[in-house]
């Protein structure tokens, strides 16, 4: 069975900060094994298209950053077939309800950067502009993440945010695979 | 022409002005945030090929090395960790990439203020020239990859038909982002 880790590169990041897009190419690289795919967060329908198409009945990882884990919550809408979620502070303008995302999302860890003013930037005064998701439930509350974390980090830290462990579990055991640095 | 008439004249001549004032801030904002600012002169002063196992002081993953890796030496105006901070930019990073075609490269992280790229310390700055320059050298892997139908392809650099340029690039996580031109990096050494 086909591997499919999938990434969604937020706002800028297919023009201008390459952020998810590079994280893609060398985790592509150093796990060969796996179908690895980047879209830009625009790219909903071509993500529908692929979950529902070539990676029907695969083992699905969906990981998305900023308004790239915006439209990865609006893809599992049409795609319930998301063995692994991971979203790294999202951000969206029209945003599903988290009882909407619970249940259309399999295991799923949540990632919310709330810097310390020493970590504060204008990524963060941009993420808060274009509306940040507000902290999802608590885990063990309803329609609560599997894993929801907190993070002191600015908005474009995805590799960080992607590090940041809480009781074992990280973006990156949860991506799986060799990590990335 | 009454006084209504007056009134009504005048305030929509202010409502044009302030929509004038709203549109040049906006063109204003566009420009800073879409134009490229530039990173300055790139002059390439040495490249070396490092055979496998040589050691090149990077942190990289032993899986993600090729066998051969690519050092080049560069000289910029100024010190590239300062001018990222100057810039207000996320990241600068140097380029290693197809001369024909930029969307197949390789980088390597110069500064940055978070995790924005992997960061493998693989350029280290080698202090200042006699006449006040900034000294880097880099370590590329010999790879170029592009992300095409939304895949990363890799291809090997020193494969590359129309050689290989050198260049530096950075951006925000938004909208700023910087580059300086790209200059080949000449033949490589057998």
């Amino acid at each position: 069975m086909t591997i499919w880790k999938i990434f969604v590169g937020g706002g800028g990041d297919d023009w201008f900060s390459h952020i998810v897009k590079t994280y893609h190419a060398e985790y592509a690289k150093i796990n060969p094994d796996f179908a690895c795919r980047y879209f830009s967060w625009t790219e909903g329908d071509a993500i529908r298209t692929l979950l529902n198409g070539d990676a029907k009945g695969s083992n699905i990882t969906l990981v998305g950053h900023s308004y790239g884990g915006d439209t990865a919550f609006w893809v599992l809408k049409d795609t319930p077939n998301v063995d692994v979620l991971i979203s790294i502070d999202p951000v969206g303008r029209i945003q599903r309800s988290w009882p909407a995302i619970r249940a259309d999302a399999g295991l799923w860890l949540n990632v919310r950067a709330q810097p310390s003013s020493a970590n504060r930037s204008f990524d963060d005064t941009i993420a808060w502009a274009g509306r940040k998701y507000p902290l999802p439930p608590a885990v063990g509350q309803p329609n609560a993440p599997n894993h929801g974390l907190v993070a002191n980090r600015t908005h474009g830290d995805f590799r960080g945010m992607m590090r940041d462990t809480i009781d074992g579990v990280s973006g990156r055991t949860l991506l799986g695979g060799h990590h990335v640095g | 022409m009454s006084v209504d008439d007056t009134l009504r004249r005048g305030g929509r001549r202010t409502l044009l002005l302030v929509l004038a004032i709203l549109l040049a801030l906006i063109a204003a904002v566009a420009v800073w945030a879409l134009v490229p600012r530039d990173l300055g002169h790139v002059r390439v002063e040495q490249v070396r090929l490092l055979p496998a196992g040589a050691p090149d002081g990077s942190t990289k993953p032993a899986a993600l090395g090729t066998p051969v890796r690519i050092a080049v030496t560069f000289v910029v105006p100024q010190d590239l960790a300062k001018l990222r901070e100057r810039l207000g930019l996320g990241y600068i990073a140097a380029r290693l990439a197809d001369c024909r075609d930029a969307e197949a490269a390789t980088q390597e992280v110069i500064a940055q203020r978070a995790g924005y790229l992997g960061d493998y310390g693989r350029v280290s700055r080698f202090g200042t020239t006699p006449d006040g320059r900034s000294r880097y050298r880099a370590v590329f892997d010999d790879e170029l990859t592009a992300t095409i139908d939304h895949a990363a392809r890799r291809t090997p650099a020193r494969a590359t038909p129309g050689g290989l340029c050198l260049s530096l690039y950075g951006a925000s996580m938004w909208f700023r982002h910087a580059a300086s031109a790209a200059v080949p990096i000449g033949p490589l050494p057998r």
